[in-house]
């Protein structure tokens, strides 16, 4: 698909030497940063969380009593958790609060009655005996029936229709539940060339498995200097690079070296530096013929919050020579050419793998697209920014094209929702691990994998998929 | 201190600080008897209520539910919060808030002493 629009009488690589070959010029396209609200503007940590979920449940509270009177009829009474009465069937908009047992915890870690042994390193902590609670301002009730425990997060902001019966107070039976509907899309405009966005993430530099090869034959094919001019003509198309997250890999991060007292570790110098300028040195090579957006990730050195605000630009004293050179947040929401795209380097989809028992990656971006908020556990098991007057994940606008990076493997699903309108998802996997990017392409909104493979083969060399 | 009554010591109000820069001139009639005391108390308590209404305002504003939690910020930002929602917060609490701002009984909540 990227290649095969291209003339097929375009000069091949075995050919004459000629004296003028052919020049591409690189199309350019209208960018609009929609990220404003992920930057901070004050660091004040001396507030409580509370404010998030109170800001989270207000505004996403209209959005629910639309969807469940959508659903249930215009006439269904909505009520607070304190005006219920017993056999009253309602519907009671609030958060859900997942009680895992087996969710670390500060306070069983160092309370000395238990006796605890440290916790073994999970991938999952969810257990069976796991409680689904909905928390509204002033009370909170046991969920029973119908909603999956399993597959739901705490800080999904949920409508449940249902009763509290008299027998059984302190618990709501659900007879169906469910959430926001995704706000209106504004319309694509009309394209008449093929325009494409790389998307790459989880270079892990600094790290023994960091592959500098394929790296730099994706520099390459960005820039234009890989393969013949039906190629280059092609490569021209791409307008964007964003790399979404994890540049440096975790072996960056040595945690001895961190806990170590500054005197000891006068004369060496942290991983990290060397990392930072390899990638400085492959950033300049995009930043020089492209557009490029560097996001951080879960191993950056950026802040470890979420949102994660910009890597700072002196780290990269060559790259941001060039103004193409942009370092964004973590998630990033911006729109080129109309297609609006909002994605993040992964902590959210990683963190909702360990608290639910979904294996499925791409299934779980789609969750966080049909809860309406991009992290719904922050700030419970992620770490988040103590907003007061605003919740920053909630989605304002259904993004066209909406990735997750650092995944395991590339997965893509055209979502629609109940009003029929498609956004794309998009797993970006890791390069270290896969050597795959992806190319979006925002004429069609169609997007397919580009692997860069080294591996001499008997039957066939195969330098570009 | 042995000679005086814990009833005297225990008319003072404990919570508002300007009652007690008011116990100062308080004390020093503490010498004389009990009765002179609780007269200067009543000369007083017609300023002091107005204060002391204003302060409740405030206090019934912080601990309205409708708009939100209260700790860890002003009351200016938890009333500029509730009327971005619509929530229609009087105006009469932002009229106290601002014409008492550099007073941070006013501009800071209830539990503005406790620590997180």
């Amino acid at each position: 698909m990227f290649c095969s629009t291209v003339s097929q009488d375009a000069g091949g690589l075995l050919c004459e030497p000629t004296e003028r070959s052919k020049t591409f010029k690189r199309s350019v396209s209208e960018y609009t940063d929609h990220s404003e609200r992920f930057k901070l503007k004050d660091r004040t940590f001396a507030r409580q969380y509370a404010h998030m979920y109170a800001e989270r449940l207000c505004v996403m509270r209209p959005k629910l009593i639309e969807a469940a009177k959508k659903k249930w009829g215009q006439n269904v009474r909505t009520k607070k958790l304190f005006e219920l009465k017993a056999e009253e069937k309602v519907v009671v908009v609030g958060t859900l609060f997942k009680h895992m047992e087996l969710q670390p915890s500060i306070l069983k870690e160092i309370s000395d009655e238990h006796n605890l042994m440290p916790q073994p390193e999970r991938a999952k902590f969810i257990d069976e005996a796991d409680e689904l609670i909905l928390e509204d301002e002033l009370q909170r009730i046991l969920l029973v029936d119908k909603l999956d425990k399993r597959a739901l997060v705490t800080g999904v902001v949920v409508a449940v229709y249902g009763m509290e019966p008299d027998e059984d107070r302190g618990k709501f039976h659900i007879e169906d539940y469910c959430f926001a509907e995704l706000e209106t899309q504004v319309p694509v405009p009309v394209k008449e060339k093929d325009r494409y966005v790389a998307l790459v993430s989880g270079l892990d530099i600094g790290s023994k498995s960091e592959n500098m090869m394929n790296l730099q034959l994706l520099a390459d094919l960005l820039s234009g200097q890989l393969g013949d001019e039906g190629q280059q003509e092609a490569a021209a198309n791409i307008v964007r690079v964003i790399v979404a997250g994890n540049s440096l890999s975790q072996d960056t991060r040595d945690k001895n070296q961190m806990k170590q007292a500054k005197y000891l570790t006068k004369k060496t110098t942290a991983s990290s530096v060397e990392a930072v300028k390899s990638l400085d040195d492959i950033l300049v090579q995009l930043a020089a013929s492209m557009e490029v957006d560097l996001m951080p990730g879960e191993f950056d050195p950026a802040n470890h919050t979420l949102p994660q605000q910009p890597l700072h630009r002196c780290m990269f004293p060559q790259a941001t020579m060039y103004p193409t050179m942009h370092c964004v947040t973590n998630p990033y929401d911006f729109s080129i050419d109309g297609v609006r795209i909002l994605g993040t380097s992964g902590q959210n989809v990683q963190d909702i793998y360990r608290f639910s028992c979904l294996e499925d990656h791409l299934q779980m971006l789609e969750n966080t697209l049909i809860w309406g908020h991009i992290a719904p556990t922050a700030p419970d098991t992620l770490g988040c920014y103590p907003y007061y007057d605003e919740d920053p994940f909630i989605l304002p606008e259904c993004p066209h094209v909406y990735f997750a990076g650092s995944m395991p493997s590339y997965q893509s699903k055209v979502f629609r929702d109940s009003k029929g309108q498609k956004v794309l998802l998009i797993n970006v996997p890791r390069f270290s691990q896969t050597s795959t990017c992806v190319l979006v392409n925002l004429r069609t909104l169609e997007c397919q994998p580009v692997t860069f493979d080294m591996s001499f083969q008997e039957d066939s060399f195969e330098g570009e998929k | 201190m042995s000679s005086d009554l814990i009833t005297d010591h225990f008319r003072q109000k404990r919570t508002t600080r300007s009652s007690a820069k008011r116990t100062e001139p308080q004390s020093t009639q503490q010498t004389a008897k009990p009765k002179s005391v609780q007269l200067g108390a009543d000369k007083q308590s017609s300023s002091k209520s107005e204060t002391e209404n204003d302060l409740d305002v405030l206090k019934q504003f912080d601990l309205n539910w409708e708009y939100g939690p209260c700790t860890g910020i002003t009351r200016l930002q938890r009333w500029n919060r509730a009327s971005k929602h619509d929530l229609n917060p009087p105006v009469a609490v932002k009229e106290l808030i601002l014409s008492h701002s550099d007073d941070s009984m006013y501009t800071h909540c209830l539990w503005n002493d406790y620590e997180l």
